[in-house]
């Protein structure tokens, strides 16, 4: 049985119509790349990480910062892109506390406090550093898991950071994405380890383009 | 969370609900019209202000204020354009359009116009720029005065705009003023 392409209707209604399977088909992605950056995480951090089952959203650009509680809680944002033919970001979102214990976890210099971080600056380079690269592992691992399913390259972007409230910290996201159509399609997967007040998202993020591109590749490679 | 949003001609995006703080919250791609001479005198508030522009143009004699809340710098389809104000080109055209209609004149009009961070310093940000220059391009067209401007910078915004007063409180992420 082959994943009906037609089905993918957003013209019409700009919104993003795809049947269960096809919808089935992109969580199970999401799920083996995050599965595998959390598995990285989890490595680096000698942690064992509880991870949710990925969802799959497809809302109109004004709900997506509602995705993620509160718009004007401060969180760190790590956004990368990828480079090729496929064109998606991956935008990982912390809460404060979740970045800030990582860094105390993986360095032996005086701890941070929370409390004194409001911004990007008041953080040393090093720590700067760490952020980016546990951005790098996630993302890394994340994008060759599937680009190894897929036989495709894809390479990710160095990251970029900030820290800033859900709802400035979407708004270049939603940017991206909402200049032809008014839905967008989000897979994300949520992570937490307890006892370091970890708590973040991972969410992946395709252009419609990119979406009818995945969904071709799995349909001829795995016969679906 | 979210304000019920009304029809209007077939477009949506209006928002008139105010909360139970008094508040009248504008997502992206929605605008408001207050008329503060029989309506009620509510705030209208936009939280987490990033790469998006927030255009206020108001006529302080007829007490006439229209605000949205625009993502992008100018429309590319042409047709079936749900969201009208998510367009700086469109968000300003209209806005215009709608507070001529309810009395206002177009020789009183001024503005204020919020936003256009780069919330990430290289990815995807530059559209915050092209927001910008897009209002102020918009209202140079129709010659309509800015009053006051802060925009640009590297950090979102909290901004709520008071219909009793005109007065307009911004605050930073990060900072506690």
């Amino acid at each position: 049985m082959y994943l009906d392409l037609n089905n993918i209707n957003f013209e019409k209604d700009k919104s993003i119509q795809l049947t269960e399977k096809q919808k089935d088909v992109l969580k199970e992605l999401g799920n083996i790349g995050s599965g595998n950056a959390i598995t990285a995480l989890s490595d680096l951090l000698k942690k064992k990480i509880e991870m949710s089952l990925t969802s799959i959203d497809i809302i109109p650009f004004w709900k997506i910062p509602h995705l993620f509680g509160d718009v004007t809680k401060e969180v760190f944002g790590i956004y990368s892109k990828v480079i090729g033919e496929n064109d998606f970001r991956i935008l990982q979102i912390y809460t404060k506390e979740s970045i800030i214990n990582m860094i105390n976890n993986l360095t032996e210099f005086d701890k941070k406090s929370i409390k004194k971080i409001k911004d990007l600056n008041d953080l040393d380079d090093f720590s700067v550093s760490i952020i980016s690269e546990i951005g790098n592992i996630l993302v890394g691992h994340y994008t060759s898991a599937l680009a190894n399913l897929l036989s495709i390259s894809i390479i990710p972007s160095v990251p970029d950071l900030a820290l800033d409230t859900i709802g400035a910290l979407t708004s270049c996201a939603i940017a991206k994405f909402s200049k032809k159509l008014d839905f967008t399609l989000i897979i994300e997967t949520t992570l937490k380890i307890e006892e370091m007040e970890l708590d973040g998202i991972l969410c992946f993020i395709p252009s419609i383009e990119t979406v009818e591109n995945l969904l071709k590749i799995i349909s001829l490679k795995y016969n679906m | 969370m979210f304000n019920k949003i009304s029809d209007k001609e077939g477009q949506i995006g209006k928002i008139s609900k105010v909360d139970d703080r008094g508040e009248l919250v504008l997502p992206i791609g929605h605008y408001t019209l207050i008329n503060s001479n029989h309506n009620l005198k509510p705030k209208i508030a936009i939280y987490g202000l990033g790469s998006c522009v927030a255009p206020i143009i108001y006529d302080k004699k007829q007490k006439i204020i229209g605000m949205s809340h625009v993502l992008l710098p100018t429309h590319e389809n042409k047709d079936n354009i749900l969201y009208p104000h998510k367009y700086a080109d469109l968000s300003i055209k209209y806005l215009v359009d709608e507070l001529l209609q309810h009395g206002a004149e177009l020789k009183n009009l001024e503005s204020i116009i919020v936003g256009g961070a780069s919330i990430f310093k290289n990815l995807d940000c530059i559209i915050g720029k092209e927001n910008i220059k897009a209002v102020k391009n918009e209202l140079k067209k129709l010659k309509i005065k800015i009053k006051r401007e802060d925009i640009g910078g590297f950090k979102g915004k909290i901004l709520k705009f008071d219909t009793k007063d005109f007065s307009c409180v911004i605050k930073r992420s990060g900072s506690n003023s």
